[in-house]
Formats: C-alpha cells, structure tokens, sequence
C-alpha cells in the first residue's frame, strides 16, 4: 500500500506539468458559466466531473508517449502496484472535482440567490461520483490491456452504453418508458434510503474489486 | 568469484525472433561488454533481466538469488537508449518522482553529478540534448546505492569527450569491487578500453562468452590476394569480405598454421569482430 501511494504522487507529478493555472482556469469557466447562465447546479457538477474524467486517462496517455511504464519497473514498483495506484489516481481526482464542483455550486448559488438544499446535493454528488468511477471502472482494464492511444475510442463505450441501455429497454418493453423506469426507481430509493445506499455501496465496491483484478491480470502481461 | 548476475538457458520467442539458450554470468567487480548486431537480443536479455519483458523459460539469478518475483531493480541503475522520463519533468521533477522509490536515495551525489555534467535542475528534458538526458540517467542511476548497473546503448548518441567521462564514472564505479556493469554498445572502442568481459550475442543465440582478452586472442583478422582465397580450405574463414584485389576475413587463431603462406594475420579488433561474424552468419 505504502508503494501505491508513492505511486499515486508518482503520476501526480507525471500529469503536474499539464496541469497548468490556464488549463485550471478552463475547466472550471465553462461549467460555472453553464450553471450562472442556467441555473443548472446539478448539470455543472456533472459537466465538471466529466473533465475529471477525461484527465484521468493523462498519466497513461504522458506515460505512454514517454515510455514511463519501464520506468515504474526500474523504480520496482510491482505490477499490481501501478495498477492500484492508478485507480487510487483516479478516485482522487473524481473526489477532488466533485469538491470542487460543489464548492462552485454553493458560491454561485450565494451569488444568484439561488436556494440549495444539502439533501438534494448530497444524493446527486454520490451518484455523480459511483458514475465516473464506474465509467473508469471499465476504462481502465482497457488501458491497461491496449494502452492509451489503442484503447481511446474504446474507452468512450461506457458513455455510449446508457443511451444504447435507454434504446434497448425502450424496444424489450413498448408502452413502459425509461423514464418511467427511472421513476419507480427513484420513488423506491426515496422510500429505502439506507438499504439502496448499502446496496450501491455494495455493488460500487464490488464492481471496482473485479474492474481492478482485469486490470492487474491485463497489465501483467504486457512487455515494455 | 561470486556472480552478482547469472543468466541461465534464457529463451523467449517472438513471432519473427527468438533468443535461444543465452547464458552468461557477470562476477562482482568487472565490466562486462555485450556486443552483437542489430536485432541480436541484447535489448530483450536486458528487458527479460530487468523483468521489463517475460520469457519462456531459464533462469536469471541477481546478487546470488532468483530474480523472478523478486524485486532488486532498486539496488540496479538502469540507462537505457532513450530516457524513460516525461519530457515536460525538469531534472528537479525526475528526483522528486524517482526518490522516494530509494531507500538509500543520495540527494548529495545526485547534485553533484547534475553540477558535474553541467546540467541545470530548472531546464525542461525536452530542452536537453540526448547527450544531456543520457548524463541525467547515469546521474540518476548512480545516485541510488545500487551495485550493478546495466547500460543499454547510452553512449550512441555522446559526443567522444562525453562518452570518454562516461566511461571515466563506469571505471569509477567498478573501483568497488562489490559493483558491475553490464555495457551494452555498438561503440565497441569503449569497450576495448574498459570491459573485462564480454558476452557476444548473434541471431540470438551466445556465440561468446568470456575475458575480452580471450575473445581477442581467439580470433585473426587475415588478408591476402584474390588467388590466396582460392586456396584456402572452404569453412576456415568467417564471413569473407572481398576487393577487386584480395580479400579480408575473420579466422581462429588457432587454425592460423592451416593458411597458405603470404597470407597477413593481425589482431582483430572488437568492430571487425562483430562485423565479420554477422557476414558469416548472412551467408551462411
């Protein structure tokens, strides 16, 4: 674990140099002005978390174009090591934009007197968070197994499969709309706060246990 | 003599090459220069050594133990041909990412070799010239206590004053005799001045193994004219090279007195070495 967490300021330095006050500034402009424009607090979170995303595929996409993977190997950082500390990476910047982007939800709602209630924002950040790290939770076996630049489109599926998921319930049950779906479940969670929220727990823990597992099997059989 | 590396009946295949049987074994204390072609396997023994690539089956044996599994890449200083560091990292970056890997991590030494090779902590790698990130490896490697370095290809791109100081640090480090260095290169003049070893790879396979001296001593670099090769018993010479006039070839040392006389015999150096066994090898 100790080695992880070296590693996990590893990749922080990789991507460091990228991750200028310009680039910063960008990030975070765009879903700001999306929610002062739109009031749309939840939108910005998700639209903020969306760029966390997409940074981290960085360490594999600067590590790929400057062949650090023989470094890690160099530095004696196991296999399984690497693999832990990137999901570590990952997690940390899903954390750390959905911080960021309640923080920028509050003040522009203090700005635009807008009225937030925590029971609302709360839920919605959990379920912002168990969905990029899903999201990651199937990019990063394919990282892992093809590398950054074999593995980019592939790793734009998970966005592609709930709008297919959408589709194809919609053909399986005509008249039984997805929304509607959608709806019976959010009445159920409303009524069984806890048990979905260990359910979830469950499932989201699980899910990275296997995604994590895939990865460490894909990554040990790659040469560098 | 204990052996701080021992390759074993390493063989790994690939859809169009495959080491085959490479052994060698590398004692404290020495130079060991690893020679051969292009496309030998000197980089995949390296990479299979540095447990970068897997094989298929042998065995590699670190410091007396089995490497497989075990992790002793902190006590090896690697220089490989291209640095494996990212281009927007400053030299202060590279110690920063590298160092808490180190349990016995040398900040003093690092800055010292940075001051020796003239190389500024502030300056983007991509700023720096082959040469520049070639010296920041070696100062990388030699700055973490560790007792065996393997150097793959540093010096193809070093100026002759660099590759000179280069060599000047590797002798340094051999001083104690605890320390190896396993010196892969093309520039085989460096070696001549500082291996004591050397492991021959061709096609895959070790066709030497052993004190440079031995190497040197075994083989003849012979010349004559076009109607001396005529007569010349078929499979005396290693890859012929033929003029307008006369020709040169490689031949065993020991097999000189076979020759018909008039033919010129010299010492071969460790160039002509590689270059006349690889004709052999093509046209065989």
């Amino acid at each position: 674990m100790k080695k992880a967490l070296r590693f996990l300021k590893l990749d922080f330095i990789t991507v460091k140099p990228y991750f200028t006050w310009k680039n910063l500034f960008l990030i975070l402009a765009v879903p700001v002005l999306l929610m002062f424009f739109t009031d749309a607090g939840m939108g910005m979170l998700f639209f903020l978390m969306g760029y966390g995303a997409l940074f981290v595929s960085y360490p594999f996409a600067v590590g790929e174009q400057n062949g650090i993977d023989a470094l890690y190997v160099t530095l004696n950082v196991r296999r399984k090591e690497v693999v832990l500390g990137r999901y570590l990476f990952a997690l940390c910047t899903d954390v750390f934009t959905c911080v960021v982007g309640i923080a920028c939800m509050f003040a522009v709602s203090a700005l635009k007197s807008i009225d937030l209630d925590w029971r609302t924002v709360f839920p919605v950040s959990c379920a912002a968070l168990a969905f990029f790290s899903l999201v990651q939770a199937v990019q990063l076996p394919l990282f892992f197994r093809f590398g950054y630049a074999k593995a980019k489109i592939l790793s734009m599926l998970p966005f592609l499969a709930v709008p297919v998921f959408v589709f194809l319930y919609d053909r399986a049950y005509r008249g039984e709309s997805a929304v509607r779906l959608l709806t019976e479940l959010g009445s159920w969670i409303d009524a069984n706060n806890l048990l979905a929220l260990a359910i979830a727990a469950v499932l989201w823990v699980f899910i990275m246990f296997i995604s994590y597992d895939i990865s460490c099997l894909q990554y040990r059989k790659r040469d560098f | 003599m204990h052996n701080i590396l021992e390759v074993k009946s390493l063989n790994k295949a690939y859809p169009e090459f495959a080491l085959k049987d490479v052994s060698f074994a590398l004692p404290h204390g020495y130079v060991m220069g690893f020679i051969g072609p292009n496309g030998a396997g000197k980089t995949t023994t390296i990479k299979a050594i540095l447990n970068m690539v897997g094989y298929d089956t042998g065995e590699i044996f670190l410091f007396g133990k089995t490497a497989k599994g075990a992790a002793y890449n902190d006590l090896i200083g690697v220089v490989m041909d291209a640095p494996f560091y990212v281009n927007d990292w400053t030299p202060a970056d590279v110690e920063r990412a590298v160092a808490p890997f180190y349990a016995a991590w040398n900040a003093a030494a690092f800055e010292g070799f940075l001051r020796r090779f003239s190389i500024s902590r502030a300056k983007k790698l991509k700023e720096l010239s082959r040469g520049m990130k070639m010296k920041l490896m070696a100062a990388v490697a030699l700055s973490h206590g560790a007792k065996l370095l393997i150097l793959d290809e540093p010096t193809s791109g070093l100026d002759p004053v660099a590759r000179d100081e280069l060599c000047d640090l590797l002798l340094e480090f051999v001083a104690d005799e605890q320390n190896a260095v396993l010196f892969s290169t093309h520039i085989t003049s460096d070696l001549e001045k500082i291996a004591d070893y050397i492991t021959f790879l061709l096609n895959g396979r070790v066709v030497f193994t052993g004190l440079k001296e031995e190497l040197m001593e075994q083989y003849s670099l012979v010349r004559g004219g076009r109607e001396e090769l005529n007569r010349i018993p078929k499979g005396l010479l290693i890859g012929v090279r033929e003029y307008a006039s006369g020709f040169e070839a490689l031949v065993q040392t020991e097999r000189l007195l076979e020759l018909p006389r008039g033919i010129g015999a010299e010492r071969a150096s460790l160039e002509e070495l590689i270059v006349f066994w690889d004709r052999g090898r093509a046209i065989q």
